[in-house]
């Protein structure tokens, strides 16, 4: 007899060969060069996303530092890479730096309640920039650096778009993937548990606050990747890429996708992608800065009313509560027609 | 670097800290009714800045521009709370009422820049002189000497209504236990929505005293706004006299910090913020045992 947790889990790694499958074609059905960068950054706001999802949805801390997160990825591969280096390198640079940080930021998560946690991400959020910004030697200050080498794998460079698409969507996958198996392991479910209350799990001897730091440690890290990807994409970045307004963006995407849906990330990159490149635009009418953040605010308020836990959850629950409700009348209104064995073959 | 070098440095603190004080009590008073961290707060501090350049720029005199402008805010404050964040809090996590209040930041600042423009903007001295006032070699100028009284008669004036008068009292019950305030006839929900009004109007007295001082832009308050939160942070966030302190010992820090280098006094007062988070996470004036703050 099989659990059915254990289904579910095997058809959500079904649902991950097709998705690997849509990816394959996505760039041959797709050939003109906007639709391509459209899609790549879909790939890589799905990438920031699955890493906050990580932290918000299945640790429950608020982490404000998220852009912060992506950023140091993306200066560490930009520095490693104008140096000389190798992009990889860069890439694990980026990945212990983000790491180390996030482990020391979290460290009070250990002792403190998740709202210190979201103003100590903040804190270091803005000092990240604020060094960003201005620690010239390094990082180029305010102009930013430029010139950075795309990854390679021995002669062949990621240099053109359909390379770097499946290159990011690559990288995507292996964090859905990440994220199903954490879901659907011991270690995930202790999160769910975690979620529901502290006392009880730390009674069944679950260490909530090692659990939590780790969560957050590896969302930083998921950004951190993502960070890497970006900057080798756009070859220049500067400090104001990864300020208020792109932490905002991700956490739209976040709202839309929902907190701890599987596959919220990608749907929410999909939502905010789609509104940054088509709908604002339009709106606008050419003063897309102010207009942006005020509907992207806009948004996070209604959904997050209606929605706390993010719309596309919020319409999952539903949908579900709905179809028990409708099961509950046809049930109550032809009792005979559904003996428990019928029930057993139907399931 | 001898005595009124520093004496010059203290000043300039204590006059940036009662900013962040004024800023940092609108934060514990909503924190302590309503369990919510309003990251708009910043934002209204930012509207109250630009309100009273317009009002100043429309040729408003003074003792008429500014409780207009401490007045609307007080109104923005209400507003927030009875659109957004009062039909929320029934079901909201503590995540989703974060967002919500970032949300409403980002849709101010965007409609500020809307309505304001992105250049920053400026506007003259309350009681200008020709030179800063010189004590001892210190030169103090008159808008500092308006901001420390501003916010001193602000933070009195939230004293005596939180000792002395009935919404102070309700306000006061209310953030001990709500339930048992509202058992006791409290209306809570009318005393949270009084306390984001007065988060608003303590913002706006801080923006309106530091528009004169610096060029303000949209972009203002969102870094005021953390600063605020940061200083509620060192004095032990929920305690309203800790909040006073904080502010000046943050605004202390900054001057301090721009002994080694300008640019960086942000960065490194907000990794100071951090690692009091690490070590005292009561805040200066808390103990180290750990008190889970109400509503968290």
């Amino acid at each position: 007899m099989k659990s059915p947790l254990m289904t579910k889990r095997r058809n959500q790694h079904f649902i991950w060969l097709g998705a690997v499958v849509v990816v394959a074609v996505l760039p041959l059905v797709f050939g003109d060069g906007y639709s391509q960068t459209v899609i790549l950054t879909i790939g890589l706001y799905a990438i920031f996303g699955i890493g906050l999802q990580l932290t918000m949805g299945t640790g429950g801390i608020l982490n404000m530092g998220h852009a912060a997160f992506i950023g140091i990825g993306a200066y560490s591969s930009a520095i490693v890479t104008t140096k000389g280096g190798n992009p990889w390198v860069g890439m694990l640079v980026g990945i212990v730096v983000a790491g180390v940080l996030a482990f020391v930021v979290g460290l009070p998560i250990l002792r403190l309640r998740s709202l210190y946690l979201a103003i100590a991400t903040l804190c270091v959020a803005l000092a990240v920039t604020n060094v960003l910004g201005f620690w010239t030697a390094l990082t180029g200050g305010q102009n930013g650096v430029t010139g950075i080498v795309p990854f390679s794998i021995g002669d062949f460079s990621f240099i053109d778009l359909p390379s770097q698409i499946y290159l990011i969507w690559g990288f995507l996958l292996v964090a859905v993937l990440i994220r199903i198996n954490l879901r659907y392991s011991v270690v995930g479910r202790e999160f769910e548990a975690i979620k529901d209350s502290d006392l009880a799990t730390s009674s069944l001897g679950i260490n909530h606050g090692a659990r939590r730091l780790q969560i957050f440690v590896i969302g930083s890290v998921i950004g951190a990747v993502g960070g890497s990807l970006y900057a080798t994409y756009l070859s220049a970045i500067t400090p104001d890429l990864f300020g208020f307004p792109f932490l905002i963006q991700i956490f739209v995407l976040v709202a839309l996708g929902g907190m701890v849906s599987l596959w919220g990330a990608p749907i929410g990159a999909i939502a905010v992608v789609c509104l940054h490149e088509f709908v604002i635009p339009v709106i606008s009418g050419g003063n897309a800065g102010p207009v942006e953040i005020v509907i992207f605010g806009v948004i996070l308020v209604i959904v997050m009313i209606f929605a706390p836990n993010g719309l596309t959850d919020q319409v999952v629950s539903t949908t579900r509560r709905l179809v028990k409700i409708a099961r509950r009348r046809r049930n109550h209104d032809e009792p005979s027609s559904v003996t428990p064995a019928s029930k057993k073959v139907a399931a | 670097m001898d005595l009124a070098f520093f004496i010059q440095l203290f000043v300039t603190g204590v006059t940036t800290g009662a900013i962040y004080a004024a800023v940092a009590m609108g934060f514990v008073l909503v924190f302590r009714v309503t369990g919510i961290l309003n990251f708009a707060q910043g934002e209204l501090l930012m509207v109250g800045g630009m309100l009273i350049i317009s009002f100043r720029e429309a040729g408003w005199p003074l003792y008429a521009a500014i409780p207009v402008t401490i007045a609307l805010v007080f109104l923005l404050g209400c507003a927030i709370y009875a659109l957004a964040l009062g039909p929320a809090i029934k079901r909201g996590t503590n995540i989703s009422l974060l967002l919500i209040t970032l949300g409403i930041s980002q849709v101010l600042q965007g409609l500020a820049q809307i309505g304001w423009g992105s250049a920053p903007r400026y506007t003259g001295d309350f009681s200008p002189t020709a030179h800063p006032i010189s004590v001892l070699s210190v030169s103090i100028t008159t808008q500092s000497i308006w901001i420390l009284g501003g916010v001193l008669v602000a933070l009195g004036a939230t004293y005596l209504v939180l000792e002395r008068t009935g919404i102070g009292r309700a306000l006061r019950a209310s953030s001990i236990d709500p339930m048992m305030a509202r058992l006791s006839g409290i209306n809570v929900r009318m005393v949270s929505l009084i306390a984001f009004g007065a988060a608003g109007a303590l913002a706006a007295v801080g923006g309106l005293l530091l528009a004169p001082v610096i060029g303000m832009t949209y972009a203002t308050g969102s870094l005021i706004g953390v600063k605020g939160i940061a200083a509620a942070v060192i004095g032990g966030f929920g305690s309203i006299p800790g909040a006073i302190i904080g502010g000046i010992a943050l605004g202390l820090l900054e001057s301090l910090a721009s002994l080694i280098s300008t640019g960086l006094t942000t960065g490194i007062s907000l990794l100071a913020v951090v690692i009091v988070l690490l070590i005292l996470p009561n805040g200066i004036l808390g103990g180290r045992r750990v008190k889970a703050a109400v509503g968290v």
